[in-house]
């Protein structure tokens, strides 16, 4: 188990360098330089020459680099650049609360309405039911997650007043006030996954159910309620906990347009607004953030998955 | 229940000559009533009345033309026939030829506000008029901008396709072949960049390559940035594919008939990976359509007067929907329909030539 956890540990070590790396770069990258985006058409060379020396321009790359992987290992991300200026922890600390509500909700949203959907559609294989859910999980899959967003604002927002658009109100503005702006995002992120989640499981159900000891269970005369839930629902739910685990990592950082199109304070909009004013130090702890929470839950994730399956354990350990 | 159950497919897999005949006018009944309720709800019903009404009529239309075609084709051929699969390949190619020829089809204005001053805005789809799908907030024509869009969406992901797998393929080939410490490389520069979300990767390209004017400069310039988010995907297909079918008999046989490593990569391996990764291409761009029309959703692709179908649909905004649905949901029907199909298809394609069926899911 430790050599296991070992292994899985050094491997993540150079993803998280990688990205470190990547992420540094990015400013590196962008054509013209970060001191012209700050002075004015106007200034003197002077003053361009201090600014990029306040900024640590002039010096190398790779000094710059091991400067700033220092800082940020210790928690120091820098200031932005277009005003307000501000620390980019502090603005990343204030979206990563709403990250984290929308992504729980939307993960037991989807697991509630998967799981069922699974199991009936698996228990009656090619039946109509199962041809719909069939047609509908792509369709749930190939709807853009911008038109799912509009649209449900158009019926369920605009037309029906069910839910509040537009704005974010913190728990502590009153916890039920927060749910009911938190829940229409939460449905248009929980659409997505529960379908993948429903074909995923279906095809693991599938194969479970053709297994001896479901025929076993089912001579002994067992109820087909007892051996779905029971019997099949347990062993076929391996990689359903794996790819859940997944999607924590995933939606962290993939709100990005339901933020975007129900205005809310995540870190999604922070990197977008940051993309589209050139704010790169914003981007860059935006992106870094994201990255790690991504690598750091799949690190989890791959370790629990080993804990619940030893054939995981061994093949690597 | 079992026998039930055999009763039902026997009746639908192999029916009488009675059904197929009667199935054929029930399919030309359904399709009728179902494009008559569309009509009614999009172009008869009053503008103020109700939106979810008209969703649902919209809707219920849908599903019974749909169903009418499928049972009108089905009593057709006297056989069951994939009518969604071949409905999907009809789009796809309806839409390729239009955007292809879109300079010569006789569309209204679809770039110029000044030529459309005596045009209506957001005019409501009528099939029948010169805006069949109706006008946006500067006149100009929905279906044409549509169809224009359409060339940047297919081109741009078209394009992130052919680079991925170009440079993808040997390098996945490559990590399956020789294993060891270029694998672990792989593996671990792959993990990198699939640790940030997709979208996320887009954007952080998009602030270094700046935003395109030109639809020429958007396809390069998204092309490329779709093409290294995609190639993590790309290179993990070829690196399984290539592994999976190292281990193969007609490798073996190769080998003993004393075939070099560089002939059974070549001759054996090369075009057996290459078409299991390509029967994933349509999937691939699927998911490049939806990343491309995001990007230029949140206003980082290619910037308006040109039209795609992501800045249509932010253009139209928030603030208009409830006035004026179909500015949004026009260009969000053909993305949908696109994607939808892409999928649709692609799906049949990935299990009719991927080898030893799918083995990674892409989304």
């Amino acid at each position: 188990m430790i050599r296991y956890i070992t292994f899985r540990l050094m491997f993540a070590i150079p993803v998280l360098f990688l990205v470190s790396v990547g992420t540094f770069l990015l400013v590196y990258l962008v054509p013209g330089n970060p001191v012209d985006h700050i002075i004015g058409p106007n200034s003197t060379h002077a003053q361009y020459l201090q600014i990029q020396r306040q900024l640590g321009l002039d010096r190398p790359v790779l000094v710059r680099y091991w400067e700033w992987l220092s800082k940020v290992l210790q928690g120091n991300l820098g200031i932005n650049l277009v005003p307000p200026v501000e620390s980019v922890r502090t603005r990343i600390i204030q979206a990563l609360p709403v990250n984290i509500e929308l992504t729980i909700i939307a993960l037991v949203l989807g697991l509630v309405v998967s799981i069922p959907l699974a199991v009936f559609s698996a228990y009656k294989e090619n039946s109509v039911f199962d041809r719909l859910i069939g047609v509908g999980t792509i369709a749930a899959i190939s709807i853009p997650t911008f038109l799912l967003a509009l649209v449900l604002v158009l019926l369920v927002a605009i037309d029906w007043h069910l839910f509040p658009i537009g704005q974010w109100v913190r728990p502590s503005g009153g916890w039920l006030t927060n749910l009911r702006y938190a829940l229409l995002p939460s449905i248009v992120l929980a659409i997505g996954e529960a379908a993948i989640f429903t074909r995923l499981l279906r095809s693991e159900l599938l194969e479970t159910l053709n297994e001896d000891y479901i025929l076993a269970a089912r001579a002994k005369g067992m109820s087909s309620l007892h051996i779905l839930f029971r019997e099949a629902l347990r062993p076929s739910s391996f990689s359903l906990v794996t790819l859940s685990g997944l999607s924590i990592g995933r939606l962290i950082g993939g709100s990005i347009i339901a933020e975007q199109v129900f205005s809310l304070p995540g870190i999604g909009s922070i990197i977008v607004n940051a993309a589209q004013q050139s704010d790169y130090p914003l981007v860059q702890g935006g992106v870094l953030v994201v990255a790690v929470v991504y690598v750091t839950s799949s690190l989890i994730v791959d370790v629990v998955h080993g804990v619940i399956d030893p054939r995981v354990r061994r093949r690597h350990g | 229940m079992a026998s039930t159950t055999t009763l039902a497919e026997n009746v639908r897999t192999r029916p009488g000559l009675a059904w197929t005949s009667i199935r054929t006018w029930i399919g030309v009944a359904e399709t009728a009533l179902g494009v008559a309720l569309d009509y009614v709800a999009i172009s008869v019903i009053d503008r103020s009345e109700s939106a979810p009404l008209r969703v649902v009529f919209v809707l219920a239309g849908l599903v019974l033309a749909r169903r009418g075609i499928g049972d009108l084709v089905c009593g057709l051929a006297k056989r069951e026939v994939d009518v969604g699969l071949w409905l999907s390949v009809g789009w796809l190619v309806a839409l390729v030829v239009a955007a292809t020829l879109a300079g010569l089809l006789p569309f209204s204005d679809y770039i110029d506000p000044s030529k459309s001053l005596t045009v209506a805005q957001f005019m409501t789809p009528n099939l029948f008029s010169a805006h069949p799908l109706g006008t946006d907030g500067l006149s100009l024509d929905l279906l044409a901008r549509c169809v224009y869009g359409a060339r940047v969406s297919i081109l741009t992901s078209a394009l992130a396709v052919v680079l991925s797998v170009a440079v993808g393929v040997p390098i996945g080939a490559l990590a399956a072949l020789r294993g060891r410490a270029f694998d672990h490389v792989v593996n671990i520069l792959t993990d990198s960049m699939l640790s940030v979300p997709a979208l996320v990767l887009l954007i952080a390209l998009a602030t270094i390559a700046g935003r395109p004017k030109s639809v020429a400069a958007a396809v390069l310039e998204d092309g490329i940035g779709l093409a290294i988010v995609t190639l993590p995907t790309v290179l993990r297909l070829a690196r399984s594919f290539t592994s999976k079918l190292i281990s193969e008999e007609f490798v073996f046989v190769s080998r003993a008939l004393g075939a070099t490593n560089t002939r059974i990569v070549l001759h054996d391996l090369t075009p057996n990976v290459l078409l299991s990764v390509s029967s994933y291409a349509l999937v691939l761009a699927a998911v490049l359509i939806v990343a491309e029309g995001s990007l230029s959703f949140l206003g980082l692709g290619l910037q308006p007067p040109q039209p795609t179908w992501g800045n249509m649909m932010a253009q139209a905004g928030i603030s208009d929907l409830s006035l004026h649905p179909f500015a949004i949901l026009v260009p969000g029907t053909f993305m949908f329909l696109t994607v939808f199909s892409l999928n649709r298809v692609g799906e049949r394609a990935r299990s009719a030539f991927a080898a030893g069926g799918s083995v990674v899911s892409v989304t």
